[in-house]
């Protein structure tokens, strides 16, 4: 097989590499100023906490799952094992989706509860913006995963994809910290 | 294994080389959807001037209304149809002309128009890069930049007009859709076309930032890099740090706006009644938008500096005096700008004690800002100075950034600037040291790099005349307008005859306006003379301002790649100009001093830079990590002995 040896590395950092390293650090800029904000009303009088749903619980470990998988997927890449690539992205993939769907429910568990994004209680209109756009940048990462398991099932994946692979991992994996963050932030507003 | 590990190395070459291959180039590959970094700096360019010229009509339509509140022109109704009823201005509408003005002419010619285009054209050709990092992203980046323009430019046409509540777009105003016409989906608009704005300008902060860092050819060390180089990298870091979090500030507007919520809303009364919305903060939006806002100053002003920099340096036949300060001061200042931001907010009620400590860092940015003053002057003392076009502009900028940085002082220290806050005297500091200085050195990198954009010369004698106007009448323009200021005189006034404060001050006011209308007028010349040259202006020879970057050793002919052999290998600073002993006023980055002992005469006129080039070896930059050569692949990678074992 094409790929059947581990990836040879550059003596340097790949400047696409570099390019998406830089991306994640302005998506974290990004929530660092929606941090900010929330934590500028947080100590005002008018907030009010409220529990967040545990599914939102179970959706981190979906994600941190998925993760794992398409680890395993690069190992598979790595190792010259198609199947493991196959099924690592496939199982990364479907978590995703997964995750996605268990977001939905989630606000939807919120909206029966009478909490909207839309009004003045602010704890739950940043929980929509913060899970929102979570949301919004893996559905990128999912289309991007739909992308690299569609060409592992048609066997047109090679041992020179593997910079491609560990971009979308460096992607996949920015989100699944992202998240972390996110839900211990938003949890611990809550309890403290 | 070692076979398959050759297989990969070709196909990794395959890969990389093929854009060395000379595909066959439509319309659409070669102008719109290129790749080129070369072609990105020409669509920016023109994006950034097209739109920029839009904004200063704006200008001379609001200008027409201070001037003359009181006349109908009907010329305007024509124009402007129900925003001008009777060929008078309608207040909304002028509200929205000033906001325009500002988004366009901060935004996206200042920042898309002026980083796009020189980072785009400098950072790989004076780095000796074949292209950007990602080509792709690097074309993304102009189309978002692109969309973002036409939406911006569509708010002109929907029925409630364009956003209008000032270019810092501070709610209430841009967060009640019912609050004043331009509130409704101009306002959405704008915050689109922001966003994707910025999308675009982070796309290629991430393309500038990797191609410094990883790009560079052989011998191109940090401190060999050319100013305007450090500045845009520089330039490039701030955008990546500071627009996210204003897209944050924009997203949570949007919301406000939208979606019912209420990040920004609180104790909102519209003819008596309350507004439902209740525990937001207007002051969150003011400083998630001046974490970005005052970065962003520096994001217009540190290229134009850096442009600066090569032009003084190479029109005076001088070395910069104070290389290292020159970088340790772009630093510095892009650190301290950070730091600063709650000095646009002084009269917001803020702890003194925090005011104090904003005047403190405020005052620390004149410390870096005077260095590169200074360091200015130095360069030209004593030098070989050829007044030709684009030294006078940068002269102009170095001019314009002490008239107008002087008065930061006043607007930086809380005591001051809280009478004088909102008033012309602000309109003034501004425009002079980040709008003209600017601009100033977006002309003069224009008429600089010209020849190394079209391979033509831009007409001298029209550029004089272009200068000197704009020069005059810029000055007069801004001037005044401190002593306005100081007058009291209230900024995104519709009519200053009103008040008697106000009204003393009108015959300025026509004054400035007529003189604006010229200096408007001018700047057709520079449309001329800019159109005229890209078709019919002399040929360029290679060199054209016998300078020592490495740009001026590409072909003049553009390349896919750049230079058609090897890549330059660099030896030298990049100011090596007038250096005693050598045997021309000026040794280009890429001579060696072999090439000097072995009599290479490279000032010229026939010299072929390539001839040196080639007989290099290859750069460390072709070897590893230009896109255009193959990466360099062991036959067994260490961790394969390991697997193996």
């Amino acid at each position: 097989m094409a790929f059947a040896m581990k990836p040879v590395s550059s003596p340097r950092l790949h400047p696409k590499e570099l390019l998406m390293w830089l991306y994640l650090a302005a998506t974290a800029m990004l929530f660092a100023g929606f941090t900010s904000a929330y934590l500028v009303q947080r100590f005002h009088d008018f907030w009010k906490g409220f529990e967040i749903p545990p599914i939102f619980w179970a959706n981190t470990g979906v994600l941190l799952l998925s993760s794992y998988a398409y680890a395993r997927a690069q190992r598979g890449l790595a190792f010259g094992n198609y199947r493991h690539l196959q099924l690592g992205l496939m199982t990364a993939l479907s978590l995703g989706v997964i995750f996605l769907l268990g977001q939905v429910i989630g606000w939807q568990m919120l909206i029966r509860q009478g909490l909207f994004l839309a009004g003045n209680h602010k704890a739950v209109s940043y929980f929509y913006v913060f899970t929102g756009l979570h949301a919004l940048h893996l559905g990128v990462g999912v289309v991007g995963l739909a992308y690299w398991t569609f060409r592992a099932l048609r066997y047109r994946i090679s041992i020179k994809d593997s910079l491609g692979l560990k971009l979308m991992g460096l992607f996949w994996h920015g989100l699944d910290v992202l998240w972390i963050y996110l839900i211990v932030f938003l949890q611990l507003n809550q309890l403290l | 294994m070692a076979v398959h590990d050759l297989t990969v190395s070709s196909s990794i070459a395959g890969h990389e080389v093929h854009s060395e291959h000379h595909h066959k180039e439509t319309f659409w590959t070669k102008y719109i959807f290129s790749q080129d970094h070369k072609t990105i700096a020409k669509q920016f360019l023109l994006t950034g001037f097209i739109s920029g010229f839009i904004g200063i009509l704006l200008s001379g339509i609001f200008r027409l209304q201070l001037a003359f509140p009181d006349t109908s022109f009907t010329f305007l109704e024509t124009i402007l149809g129900k925003w001008a009823p009777e060929g008078r201005l309608d207040p909304n509408f002028y509200m929205a002309l000033v906001t325009m003005h500002g988004t366009i002419l901060v935004f996206w010619l200042l920042t898309g128009g002026l980083s796009g285009t020189f980072a785009n054209l400098l950072i790989p050709l004076q780095l000796g890069a074949r292209d950007m990092a990602s080509p792709f992203i690097n074309m993304l980046s102009f189309h978002f930049f692109f969309w973002g323009t036409v939406v911006l430019m569509a708010s002109f046409f929907v029925e409630s007009g364009p956003a209008a509540a000032g270019w810092t777009v501070y709610p209430p105003l841009s967060a009640l859709p019912k609050a004043m016409p331009g509130s409704g989906l101009g306002m959405v608009l704008w915050i689109a076309a922001l966003v994707l704005f910025v999308v675009g300008v982070l796309m290629g902060a991430l393309n500038y930032i990797t191609t410094v860092l990883n790009m560079r050819t052989q011998g191109m060390s940090l401190m060999r890099m050319p100013l305007a180089v450090w500045a845009l990298f520089t330039v490039a870091v701030l955008g990546l740090l500071s627009f996210p979090p204003a897209v944050a500030a924009f997203i949570l507007l949007l919301f406000d706006h939208s979606l019912g919520t209420s990040f920004y809303l609180s104790d909102i009364y519209i003819a008596g009644q309350a507004l439902p919305q209740q525990g937001g903060n207007v002051l969150l939006y003011l400083h998630l938008f001046w974490f970005l806002g005052h970065p962003e100053v520096y994001i217009v002003l540190l290229p134009a500096l850096g442009i600066t920099s090569e032009l003084i340096s190479t029109h005076a036949r001088k070395p910069i005096f104070g290389y290292r300060v020159m970088v340790y001061s772009i630093l510095g200042i892009a650190f301290v700008s950070f730091i600063v931001w709650a000095h646009h907010m002084f009269v917001t009620g803020m702890n003194p004690l925090l005011g104090s400590i904003f005047t403190a860092t405020t005052l620390l940015v004149a410390i870096p800002s005077a260095m590169k003053i200074f360091n200015y002057i130095f360069t030209l003392w004593k030098g070989n100075i050829h007044l030709n076009t684009p030294m006078l502009f940068a002269i102009g900028v170095v001019s314009f950034f002490i008239s107008g940085g002087l008065t930061g002082f006043f607007l930086g220290v809380a005591p001051v600037d809280i009478p004088l806050h909102n008033t012309y005297f602000v309109v003034g500091h501004f425009h002079l040291v980040m709008g003209v200085s600017a601009v100033f050195a977006m002309f003069g990198g224009t008429y600089h790099w010209f020849p190394r954009l079209w391979g033509r010369m831009m007409n001298e004698r029209l550029g004089y005349i272009h200068f000197w106007l704009t020069f005059i009448g810029a000055n007069l323009v801004f001037f005044p307008m401190y002593y306005m200021g100081l007058g009291g005189v209230p900024r995104r006034y519709y009519a200053f005859t009103e008040f008697s404060f106000t009204s003393g001050w009108q015959d300025l006011n026509v004054f400035i306006t007529i003189v604006a209308l010229v200096t408007i007028s001018v700047q057709l010349i520079f449309v001329y003379n800019f159109f005229h040259s890209m078709f019919w202006g002399k040929p360029a020879p290679r060199n054209p301002w016998k300078a020592t970057t490495l740009e001026w050793s590409a072909p003049v002919k553009h390349l896919h790649g750049n230079w058609p052999g090897k890549l330059p290998v660099v030896h030298r600073w990049p100011y090596d100009y007038s250096k005693p002993g050598a045997p021309a006023d000026y040794i280009p980055q890429y001579i060696s001093d072999e090439d000097i002992a072995r009599g290479v005469r490279w000032w010229e006129e026939d010299f072929e830079p390539l001839t040196v080039i080639d007989r290099e070896e290859p750069s460390e930059g072709e070897k590893v990590t230009s896109p255009s050569t193959p990466v360099p692949v062991p036959a067994i990678s260490p961790n394969q002995k390991l697997d193996m074992a």
